[in-house]
Order: structure tokens, then C-alpha cells, then sequence
């Protein structure tokens, strides 16, 4: 028998049953279409925290104490900028959370200590004012600028350069505005108050620094300037591993190890719908070759051979899971949209995933459609023709 | 053609059945046979060994010289397909399938390309005069319509030669006379012929008679002067117009 036949004959079969055929299909469709809208969350998520990585410039690398005991202050960053050649700039820093009051606004934001690098470093532009310059950091001044969000959320639209706002419980002049630089998920670049770093550790009164950032020369030579940064920092505390030195790689590697393996364990529930619906085909072909044993009879009567009847059930089984596979993949893209357009999520369809699912309908299809068909195909014909 | 030797068919169970013993048959190219017999004799079961449906399960059993017991599940597909055409005493049409689609489905397995297929379907429908019948479903025909489609599918292949198992025992007599005069003609034409029938008069046409009793051939006689099936219908339509009843099933 010629595959259009056979094609003709299985959608003949298939379209016979409507009902039972879209019921049958729905297993799939929900299958295929939650491995697609669940890989979309994480992979969108993971797409986000990547951008948001790279934004912050491919040539940074973040120094950080290796745990609370592990002090780090001025003169290490002091010392970084002196003896590494490939660093072209060197910023210490300072943040925590904090309240920063005008007037009668206050507004909870991050206040961060940096020095007169940060600007440049952070790829930020100012859209008011100026930057804190090292007279500042010299001086201890309480100067502040302040990010696009303070400027709305704080200031409600007027004029921050030249305010006096409370930080911290101090006053502070404000001295720039930064331009804004797109606030994405998690923290926003753009929701941040900066003081001279100096002026944060007396306000700490602790001399502790909570990062230190360094700027490479060349993405090239991460590698060894982290080396040598490490063996620094081994000199300096007599032990190794007292600092964490990240490059923005390593960081893009970590998030994206983490968001794959989340996205990994939503595939593999969706997964698991998949085949449940598999095993509704499979259950439906096996009550249909039952139902059609007198036919099975028959057709081995005029001549058709096992692999026939195989081909038949076969690709029946194959046209429910395709079928819905297909209509998965139109519902799973239309809910990834939906879930990014009204959920909390930032959602990216990945073509792995419905290339995936509808791979994996298709090997559903065939996998739970063999037994049954196998089982048609070696009935005896005086026996199926025979049966009641 | 068909050679049958010291065949047996048992069926196994807790009391094993013996449907068929030792039977040794031979049927010619072109002949024309009845098997009669009590019910249980063994008549379906050899005929279904003949027809390749079913297996012997000791002896011997050449079709045109090839030994059937020894050949593997495709090849007997093929032979089903090309050299026998079998016709149930229940029709066994598919329901869902039109008259001219239950025909062309021995041609489906055969690999024949649509055009072919159609134009034999066509020629088949027309010498069985079922040609306006042949978009309709089984439900939507009469006993005798039903089997003549039967009769059809068996046919359209040209096998060597046609088994019938009670064909017109589930049709009112003038079906089963319409169904006799295409067994005439067909036979006529060359095909073997061999029917069951419980039904002396159905039997009177053939050329030659086998009695089955508990799984033995206890009689095989010729038929020297076989009824004219034709002739007979006639009769039928001669008497139903006497009674004035003009039903007949509109072929
Ligand atoms: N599948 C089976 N399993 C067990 N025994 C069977 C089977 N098929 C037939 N038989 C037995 O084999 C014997 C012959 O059966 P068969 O159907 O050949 O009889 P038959 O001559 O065609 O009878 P009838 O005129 O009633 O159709 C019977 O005794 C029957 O019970
Ligand atoms: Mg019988």
C-alpha cells in the first residue's frame, strides 16, 4: 500500500471520531504547549539577566570578600590601581539600602559609595550637574547624585541639582542627576543615590568595602589579571581565597547554569504532561483496534500484509499526536505572549523548545502507537473477522 | 490447483477439536464445486485452510504448486491477494467505506496505481450491475446489493479462483438465484469456483458435489447435468409476475 493511501485511509479513520480524536489530541496539545510557554519563562528570564550582564560592559571585573571576616578597604583598591597594569580604572565602593528624604517625600533606595571612576565605569551619562569628583572624596563632602528613579519617585519632577536631601539621617547636597539607562528585572541601575565613598564609610563608620570594581584594558586578559589580582590579595591576607575576583563571563556562565537548570526542570514537568497524553493515545488505539478487529480481519483477508495494517494504526496514532502538536505549538506561543504581555514574566519563545516538544510529540505518537499497531497487525484474520 | 494432502486442522483447547482429518482433495483450474455437510463438519474451516486464512496443522497444501504451509505472513498476504477471492456468508464490507472503495481494496494492497484501480473498479461494478450503486455505503443496500458488492471485491483482483462460504445463505431466494448466475458466468469465463452451501438446490449447479462429515470427506461425486442458474432465475421472475408481487430488489 503507497503512502497517500495510507495517509488517505488514516485521516479517513481520524476525522470519523471527531470528538474522540480532539479529546485524544488535547493530551498532546496541553503537553506540547506547557513545555513551550514554561521554557519561554525561563529562558526569557535568563535572556534578561544576560542583557543585564552585558550592559554592565564585558571588560568588568568584581572584587568582593570571600566571606564577613574578610575586610577590604581604600588602600586595596589603592593598591589594585597601582600594581596591575591591565586595569585602566579601579573603584571602590560602599552600598546599602536606605531611606533618602526631601522635604516631606522620602523614598527607600540603594545608596552606594563610589569613587569618581563610577561614571565611566558604569557606561552612565549625567543629565544634570556633576559627577563627585576626588575633591569630594578628599574632602568627605555630602554631595549626592541621585539616579533617574530617585529623581521621579523623591523629587516629583522638580529640580534636584542644588536640593539638600536627608541620606541616611545626613544632609546632602545634590550635586547631579544621572540619565536614565533603562531599568530592566531585578536591580534597576536607575534606583540608586551616589555619595563619595569616603563619605559612606564615615557614615558606616567602618572603613569595610563592599566591592571593589576594576575595569580591564582587554576582555583578553581576564584570566590572568585575575590571577594576579588573587595572588594580591594571598600576600596581603597570608592565605589564599580570602576575595571572590568575577569577571562578567564567569557571572553570564553562573546565571545562565542556574537558568538553565530551572528551565531544564520546567521542561521535564511539561515534559511529563506530554506523555501523559501519550498514554491517552495509546489507550484510544488500543480501543479502536478492538473496535475495528472485524476490519483488521478483513483487510488481512484481501491481502494486507502485517505491515499494512502497522503502517495504518501507526500513522493514525502519528496524525493525532502531530496534529496536536502543531495546534501545542500555535496555543504554547499565544500563552508565552500572553504570560510576557500580562504576567509578571519576561517570556522569550525558544525555537529549541518547540522544535523539542514537537519532536518529542512525534516520538509519542510513534512510541505509544507501536503496541497497538503491532498488536493489530498480528491478529489472526479468521479470529478478527470471527470477533463480536 | 489446489492440492490438498492428508490435511488435518485441529483446534486445541481443553477438548481438542478435530475439524478436519486427513482429508485429501485436489480442485482443478475451471471447476465448479459444492461442499455440503452438517453443520460442523469442517465445511468453513476448509475452506478457510484453502483460502489461506487459516493454517493446516498437519499435511499438505500446494496452490499452484507452492507449498502454502510453509510460507511466512507477507507472502500469504499475497497470496490472498492475487490468487483467491474470498466471499463471506456476511458480506464483511467496511461500513464507513462506499461500494466502489470496499471493491478497490484488494487493488489498494496490491500496490496498484489509482487510475488502474478505478478504471477496474468501474468495469467490475459494471458487470456485476451495481454501477449507480457505487458511491453508496453498505447501509444504504440491500442484502443482495451488499453481497454482489462482496462477490465484487472478490473478484476485481482476477484471482484463479473464487471460495464462497454459504453465500446465499443469508439472502432471500431470488438474491441468492442473482448471486448463482454470476457464479455461472464467472465460472463460465474460466475462474474456479468452489461454494458451501446447506441448500441441495444451490449445490444442483455445480459440476461437482463433496460431502464433509465430522472432519472426513465421506462423498465426491460429478454433477453431470448441472442447473442453469439463469434458467432458474427466469422461473423466479416467471412466478412472481403469476402471483402478481413484482418485488424484486432493483438491480
Ligand atoms: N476457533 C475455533 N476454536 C475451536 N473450535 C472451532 C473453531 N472454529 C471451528 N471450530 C470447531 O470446528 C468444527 C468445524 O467447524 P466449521 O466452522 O468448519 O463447521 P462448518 O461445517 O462450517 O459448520 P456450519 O455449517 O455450521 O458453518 C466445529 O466442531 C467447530 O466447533
Ligand atoms: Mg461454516
Amino acid at each position: 500500500m503507497s503512502l497517500i493511501e495510507a495517509g488517505r485511509a488514516a485521516i479517513g479513520a481520524v476525522v470519523t471520531n471527531k470528538l474522540r480524536t480532539f479529546l485524544t489530541a488535547l493530551g498532546v496539545v496541553i503537553g506540547v504547549a506547557a513545555v513551550i510557554a514554561l521554557v519561554s519563562v525561563g529562558y526569557g528570564a535568563s535572556q534578561a539577566i544576560a542583557g543585564q550582564i552585558a550592559a554592565l560592559g564585558t571588560n568588568l571585573l568584581t572584587i568582593t570578600p570571600a566571606d564577613s571576616r574578610v575586610a577590604l578597604g581604600l588602600a586595596d583598591a589603592e593598591r589594585l590601581a597601582t600594581r596591575v597594569a591591565s586595569l585602566t580604572d579601579v573603584v571602590p565602593t560602599v552600598s546599602s539600602r536606605g531611606t533618602v528624604k526631601w522635604r516631606l517625600n522620602s523614598y527607600d533606595t540603594t545608596v552606594m559609595g563610589v569613587s569618581s571612576g563610577y561614571l565611566a565605569l558604569r557606561g552612565y551619562a549625567l543629565s544634570g550637574g556633576r559627577f563627585l569628583t576626588s575633591v569630594d572624596l578628599d574632602l568627605n563632602r555630602k554631595v549626592a547624585v541621585v539616579g533617574h528613579t530617585v529623581v521621579g519617585e523623591l523629587f516629583k519632577g522638580q529640580e534636584p541639582v542644588g536640593q539638600q536631601v536627608m541620606v541616611l539621617g545626613q544632609q546632602f547636597t545634590v550635586v547631579g542627576v544621572l540619565d536614565e539607562k533603562g531599568a530592566s528585572m531585578g536591580m534597576s541601575p536607575d534606583d540608586v543615590v551616589l555619595i563619595p565613598v569616603t563619605t559612606a564609610q564615615r557614615l558606616n563608620s567602618s572603613d569595610r568595602l563592599t566591592a571593589i570594581y576594576a575595569q580591564l584594558s582587554d576582555p583578553a586578559l581576564a584570566a590572568p589579571t585575575v590571577a594576579q589580582i588573587q595572588r594580591i590579595f594571598e600576600l596581603r591576607f597570608g592565605r589564599s581565597g580570602q576575595v571572590r575576583v568575577q569577571s562578567q563571563d564567569e557571572l553570564l556562565e553562573t546565571v545562565e547554569t542556574a537558568s538553565r537548570t530551572t528551565t531544564m526542570m520546567l521542561a521535564a514537568i511539561a515534559g511529563i504532561s506530554l506523555l501523559v497524553g501519550g498514554i491517552g493515545i495509546m489507550n484510544i488505539m488500543l480501543v479502536s483496534v478492538t473496535e475495528r478487529t472485524r476490519e483488521i480481519g478483513l483487510r488481512k483477508a484481501v491481502g494486507a500484509k502485517p505491515r499494512d495494517i502497522t503502517g495504518q494504526f501507526l500513522l493514525e496514532a502519528l496524525l493525532i499526536s502531530l496534529g496536536g502538536g502543531v495546534i501545542g505549538v500555535g496555543v504554547g506561543i499565544a500563552a508565552a505572549e500572553a504570560l510576557g504581555r500580562y504576567g509578571s514574566w519576561t517570556t522569550s519563545v525558544s525555537p529549541d523548545s518547540v522544535v523539542m516538544s514537537f519532536g518529542f510529540a512525534a516520538m509519542i505518537g510513534v512510541g505509544f502507537g507501536l503496541y497497538p499497531a503491532l498488536k493489530a497487525a498480528g491478529m489472526d484474520p479468521i479470529a478478527a473477522l470471527r470477533y463480536e | 490447483m489446489i492440492d490438498l494432502n492428508r490435511v488435518s486442522r485441529t483446534y486445541s483447547g481443553a477438548r481438542p477439536v478435530h475439524a478436519l482429518r486427513d482429508v485429501d482433495l485436489s480442485i482443478g483450474a475451471g471447476e465448479y464445486v459444492a461442499i455440503m455437510g452438517p453443520s460442523g463438519s469442517g465445511k468453513s474451516t476448509l475452506m478457510n485452510v484453502m483460502g489461506c486464512l487459516d493454517r493446516p496443522t498437519a499435511g499438505r497444501y500446494l496452490l499452484q504448486g507452492q507449498e502454502v504451509s510453509a510460507m511466512r505472513p507477507p507472502q500469504l498476504a499475497d497470496v490472498r491477494n492475487r490468487m483467491v477471492g474470498f466471499v463471506f456468508q456476511t458480506f464483511n464490507l467496511l461500513p464507513r467505506h462506499t461500494a466502489a472503495q470496499n471493491v478497490e481494496l484488494p487493488l489498494v494492497y496490491r500496490g496498484m496505481p489509482g487510475a488502474e484501480r478505478r478504471r477496474r473498479v468501474r468495469e467490475v461494478l459494471e458487470r456485476i450491475g451495481l454501477t449507480e450503486w457505487s458511491t453508496h455505503r453498505p447501509s444504504q443496500l440491500s442484502g443482495g446489493q451488499q453481497q454482489r458488492v462482496a462477490i465484487a471485491r472478490a473478484l476485481v483482483g482476477r484471482p484463479s479462483f473464487l471460495l464462497a462460504d454459504e453465500p446465499t445463505g443469508n439472502l432471500d431466494s431470488r438474491s441468492g438465484q442473482e448471486v448463482m448466475v454470476l457464479f455461472e458466468e464467472l465460472n463460465r469465463d474460466g475462474t474456479a469456483v468452489v461454494l458451501v452451501t446447506h441448500d441441495e438446490r444451490i449445490a444442483a449447479h455445480a459440476s461437482r458435489t463433496i460431502r464433509l462429515f465430522d472432519g472426513r470427506i465421506v462423498s465426491d461425486q460429478p454433477n453431470p447435468s448441472p442447473l442453469d442458474a439463469r434458467e432458474q432465475l427466469a422461473r423466479f421472475t416467471e412466478q412472481a409476475a403469476a402471483s402478481g408481487s413484482g418485488g424484486g430488489d432493483g438491480s
